[in-house]
């Protein structure tokens, strides 16, 4: 294990073990049920036994471990990954401590808890967001081979990128909640947050995958629903390419944007970069050296 | 998938793109159930006429490479004999050596036709 793994990975399994060794540690002083949750106020107002509330830490904790390890190719991500699953394991301890010695649960005063697992877990992001070495990007463009375009030839190439495996269930998993909520919203008679919940489902549906066409006129691309779409004109392009792209460099999928250009994330792998003046554009496609080249080709003609 | 076509040859339009398409079904360049590009794009991308685009999907059905669908559009069937994909890289062979020597197309039909290709 090298040591960008043991700063990301390490450290919060270290933390969730040392919580979920705490909360052990104390379980005869604590009440049953424990209050797992809290008004504005502070004021408990969910129960949960100490069994529920420890298993729902590990398994949140876990998951998203899972989730940044994929995304941890900056040390920003690194830090960010490795806070939030320090925030869960730190709040567990900071709202039981409080609950020591109690009857019942509902005496609890929670304190400053909230601020204080925030704390913590900068602190902790931080610390791993210093210790980490995320592996370097490919410093140049994978150049593309040339596609031979005479003059009489008409040619087009057609790429697709379609979400699998783990960007899918993250985005059928972002999914499912919202749909939950809207539905529920909706029984409630509350049109409104209803109405709105509904609209986000959508943005989802579109990022499932993207066409990417490359003819005559431009490279083209459209999202699974067909629109949002765009074409880059051959002229104005300054530089093409294959590349691989990470999603952790852009902190996720979907629709990106930082001091790179903008990206189409639909997975992680494979994709084109085009230049048009200083911009960038990254678009994720399948078999991205062959539209690139052709890209090149029209480009040079 | 790469389609070229050449306005130049004697050989027309919806004949190559029927070749070109077989070429990237057989050799699997799009997957076996792939969705192929819609009439309306592939017409838009190489400058056709939609029905010549769908005279050659029809034509690709009637061989058992291409299923139809309304609604759905165009999904590619991979042969399962490795018989097509054979002829593909022989043809794929043919064509380099024939670029190499110099050998102009008619030359290569008679000679296809005098070996008995009909």
């Amino acid at each position: 294990m090298n040591r960008h793994r043991l700063a990301t990975l390490g450290i919060p399994v270290l933390a969730l073990c040392a919580a979920l060794g705490w909360t052990l540690s104390a379980r005869d002083a604590l009440p049953d049920p424990v209050a797992s949750h809290f008004d504005f106020t502070g004021r408990p107002d969910g129960f949960q036994s100490l069994t529920t509330l420890s298993l729902g830490m590990l398994g949140t904790g876990l998951l998203l471990l899972l989730l940044f390890q994929r995304l941890s190719t900056t040390r920003l991500m690194s830090g960010i990954g490795a806070g939030t699953v320090i925030f869960v394991a730190a709040l567990q301890v900071l709202i039981l401590a409080p609950q020591r010695g109690l009857a019942d649960a509902a005496d609890t005063a929670l304190g400053a808890a909230l601020p204080l697992a925030l704390i913590v877990a900068t602190a902790g992001g931080a610390l791993v967001g210093v210790l980490a070495d995320p592996p370097p990007a490919e410093a140049d463009p994978v150049p593309a081979d040339s596609v031979p375009l005479r003059p009489g030839t008409r040619a087009a190439w057609f790429g697709t990128a379609r979400a699998t495996g783990f960007p899918l269930w993250i985005m059928l998993g972002g999914m499912l909640p919202l749909v939950v909520f809207a539905v529920s919203a909706f029984l409630d008679g509350a049109w409104i947050p209803a109405f709105l919940l509904f609209l986000t489902v959508p943005v989802f549906v579109m990022f499932l995958g993207v066409d990417v066409r490359v003819d005559a006129h431009g490279t083209h691309w459209q999202l699974f629903t067909g629109i949002p779409r765009g074409t880059i004109p051959h002229a104005e392009v300054t530089r093409v390419g294959a590349v691989d792209i990470r999603p952790g460099d852009w902190g996720g999928w979907g629709w990106r944007l930082s001091l790179q250009g903008r990206a189409i994330l639909i997975r992680g792998g494979e994709g084109l970069r085009i230049q048009r003046g200083k911009k960038n554009f990254y678009i994720t496609v399948d078999n991205a050296a062959r539209g690139a080249a052709l890209i090149e080709a029209y480009r040079g003609n | 998938m790469l389609i070229q076509l050449d306005t130049g040859s004697q050989v027309p339009l919806y004949a190559q793109l029927i070749a070109a398409l077989r070429k990237a079904i057989v050799t699997g360049e799009i997957a076996d159930g792939g969705r192929l590009p819609s009439a309306e794009d592939l017409a838009a991308a190489l400058d056709l006429n939609r029905n010549t685009v769908l005279r050659a999907y029809r034509e690709l059905r009637d061989d058992g490479l291409v299923e139809l669908r309304r609604g759905r559009g165009a999904t590619a069937i991979r042969p399962r004999e490795e018989m097509e994909e054979g002829v593909e890289k022989q043809l794929d062979a043919l064509a380099a050596a024939a670029r190499h020597a110099r050998i102009p197309l008619a030359d290569l039909i008679a000679g296809l036709t005098v070996r008995g290709v009909l």
